[in-house]
């Protein structure tokens, strides 16, 4: 009887709502039927399903951002600094992979459900690492602020090509996305 | 038992020649807790090696420390057969004010926070959560808040802990500690001991600096001259302003010597001790203790020469460069929360929750108890939001930290929606980013490392990001 079922971690929960959210549109009702379980007993684990797109978020963001980590640490243009361009890129390189990867995941994070999620004070500093970087630098308030727009526009512009390949299907390949924001890029900041 | 309790006193630093004394009170203490022998092996073995840096003679020491206030709250049946008082309080509370009732009265009066020393201990060095933390009686834990209500209901209600002759509660910060008590007071009809609350009404503006509000200061010290006074007649101790001056002395010079492990080790680069190690002496800060500051002093002389002869080799819990995490509480009696971290490369670095360190040496004032008002004024987490947020941001521009953490405040109904509140106005003076973890520091059955793991590697990867980039920018 698949309702007797019990379920011993919520990581099974995560996990099967994780690949759920990729694939389409996530439910209780679906979720509880694909782990085999009542909606009372998913219940006994996450308040709602709110409660569980704040996991898939954050089991995204621990993938988006391991993979931004791995490459700029794998990265031997980067090793001694001074090149703030490049690592920009790999940021956003790594920000089209995982969209492609992992594209309702990807809209999920990013979509209309970003303005619940970045209430959550667990979620919310994921959102911010271009707009926080800029902040206790050695610089003048001008630079500082000229950094501040030019990041918050990178943001927009990235999501913006990257929401156009994934909710309008036009497709925007990865060498033209690149080479779009690299334009951008090497325009607004002068090293 | 016998073999492994020595092992276990060995590790924490107590010498071959007080280890004969120590040890049958120590066994008596474990069996009193419900520590097995298999408990205590496993602790020595494996959880405190794991979670505490035992190549430390300072951290040895500290630990002893604790185990010896442990002890002591064991033996308190023992004393008030003979005759002794005994005297309870709750934390935060300005410490000094108790120091002085022991002062005056030496071995015939005894001081603890007996659930949070008992809570402390059983977390921090054994991974045990206390027997008494269980829902045996009253207080499940929607209804608890704090965890050390329901240690102290339950343990009344089974009688493990011994009665009091008076309870001092502070509730100024914490006043469930004193409504736990009128419940007490309720459900028994009439207490076996004496009451006393020491409270302050919330009432400043936004922004007001308390500690330099001459009304504030002086009502405050007449409420807790007025609870020493109370403390006096019922214990028949007489206790004067000079030895209140005495252990206010004693408190500022151990706060001080804090404030200093604090900056030197929050301001080197490797980190020579983490997080865990420095709460360790500064959580203790607001705790009333039996012993007072005599053994911690002693730890902390130790370690701040230890970690002086670490950052002048350059030796650190991490590489060079490795980010470090502010903590607004580290909750130290959770340590794999710092372990984690660590694990993952990042430094848990100063806190600020209990920094009553701050200028406490600055107030020269005739009152005593007005300056003790000041020093409890000058906690950031005893005084109003604006005020608090002043405190903070005073404290972390002695550091260049690359985040903040806050959280596992999820046992209390105001503490986790306070903090909350708070980030967004601090990241905007600070410019530093905040992380928050849903958590009870307490009771950790419900958030486990597994679950939180997630959360703590999302924290660290975005702190190594962000240091990667900088790198690239700074240059």
């Amino acid at each position: 009887m698949a309702r007797s079922k019990v379920l011993y971690d919520k990581d099974q929960i995560i996990d099967k709502a994780f690949h759920i959210v990729n694939e389409g549109e996530l439910s209780i009702r679906k979720l509880s039927k694909e782990l085999g379980v009542s909606s009372m007993t998913l219940y006994n684990y996450v308040e709602n399903i709110d409660d569980i797109k704040k996991e898939v978020a954050i089991k995204g963001f621990n993938i988006l951002y391991r993979q931004i980590y791995t490459t700029l640490n794998t990265c031997t243009e980067l090793k001694g600094g001074g090149n703030l361009i490049l690592s920009c890129e790999i940021i956003v390189q790594e920000m089209y992979d995982f969209a492609v990867q992992y594209p309702g995941v990807y809209l999920l994070i990013y979509g209309p459900d970003k303005a619940l999620l970045k209430k959550d004070v667990e979620v919310r500093p994921f959102y911010k690492l271009f707009n926080q970087l800029f902040r206790r630098m050695k610089i003048s308030l001008e630079k500082e602020e000229a950094y501040r727009k030019t990041f918050v526009l990178l943001e927009y512009i990235m999501h913006g090509m990257l929401m156009n390949t994934l909710i309008e299907k036009q497709t925007v390949n990865k060498e033209e996305y690149m080479e779009d924001i690299k334009y951008y890029l090497t325009h607004m900041i002068k090293e | 038992m016998e073999q492994i309790s020595r092992e276990f006193l060995e590790l924490i630093g107590v010498s071959d020649d007080e280890i004969n004394d120590l040890l049958p009170q120590w066994i008596k203490t474990a069996e009193w807790l419900g520590l097995t022998e298999e408990k205590v092996k496993y602790a020595v073995r494996e959880w405190i090696p794991r979670n505490w840096n035992m190549e430390l003679a300072g951290i040895q020491k500290c630990i002893a420390a604790y185990i010896r206030e442990l002890i002591e709250i064991y033996r308190f049946p023992e004393y008030k057969n003979r005759g002794d008082k005994l005297v309870y309080g709750n934390i935060p509370a300005h410490p000094a004010v108790y120091h002085a009732i022991r002062i005056k009265a030496g071995s015939k009066v005894h001081i603890a926070v007996p659930e949070f020393m008992i809570t402390t201990v059983m977390n921090s060095f054994f991974n045990e959560r206390e027997s008494q933390s269980d829902n045996k009686t009253i207080l499940n834990s929607r209804c608890c808040h704090c965890g050390l209500n329901r240690i102290r209901m339950n343990a009344r209600m089974e009688k493990s802990i011994i009665s009091p002759d008076v309870n001092w509660g502070w509730g100024l910060y914490c006043n469930e500690s004193s409504k736990c008590n009128e419940m007490l007071e309720c459900l028994d009809g009439e207490m076996e001991w004496e009451n006393i609350h020491t409270t302050f009404p919330h009432d400043a503006y936004w922004g007001e600096k308390e500690a330099y509000n001459e009304y504030r200061v002086s009502y405050l010290a007449k409420e807790i001259r007025t609870g020493q006074e109370r403390v006096s007649a019922i214990t028949g101790i007489e206790v004067t302003d000079e030895e209140v001056r005495q252990a206010v002395k004693e408190y500022t010079r151990y706060a001080k010597k804090v404030d200093y492990l604090n900056q030197i080790v929050g301001n080197a680069d490797p980190q020579p001790i983490s997080g865990n190690e420095l709460t360790l002496f500064s959580a203790i800060l607001p705790a009333p203790l039996n012993f007072g500051f005599f053994y911690l002093e002693d730890a902390i002389d130790i370690l701040t020469a230890e970690v002086e002869a670490r950052i002048s080799k350059g030796i650190g819990i991490l590489p060079k460069g490795a980010p470090k995490l502010g903590c607004y509480f580290t909750p130290f009696i959770t340590p794999w929360i710092n372990t984690a971290f660590l694990d993952n490369g990042i430094n848990i670095s100063v806190g600020t929750f209990l920094a009553g360190a701050m200028d406490t040496e600055q107030f020269q004032d005739d009152d005593v108890y007005r300056i003790i008002a000041r020093q409890w004024f000058l906690n950031p987490s005893a005084v109003n939001m604006g005020n608090e947020i002043e405190l903070i941001v005073k404290i972390l521009e002695k550091y260049n930290l690359d985040g903040m953490l806050y959280g596992f405040f999820a046992f209390d109904r105001w503490l986790g929606m306070h903090q909350k509140m708070m980030i967004p106005l601090l990241e905007e003076k600070t410019g530093i980013q905040y992380f928050y973890l849903e958590g009870d520091f307490w009771n950790d059955e419900k958030y486990s490392l597994k679950d939180r793991m997630s959360r703590i590697e999302n924290i660290a990867y975005y702190l190594k990001v962000n240091r990667a980039i900088r790198v690239e920018m700074d240059n």
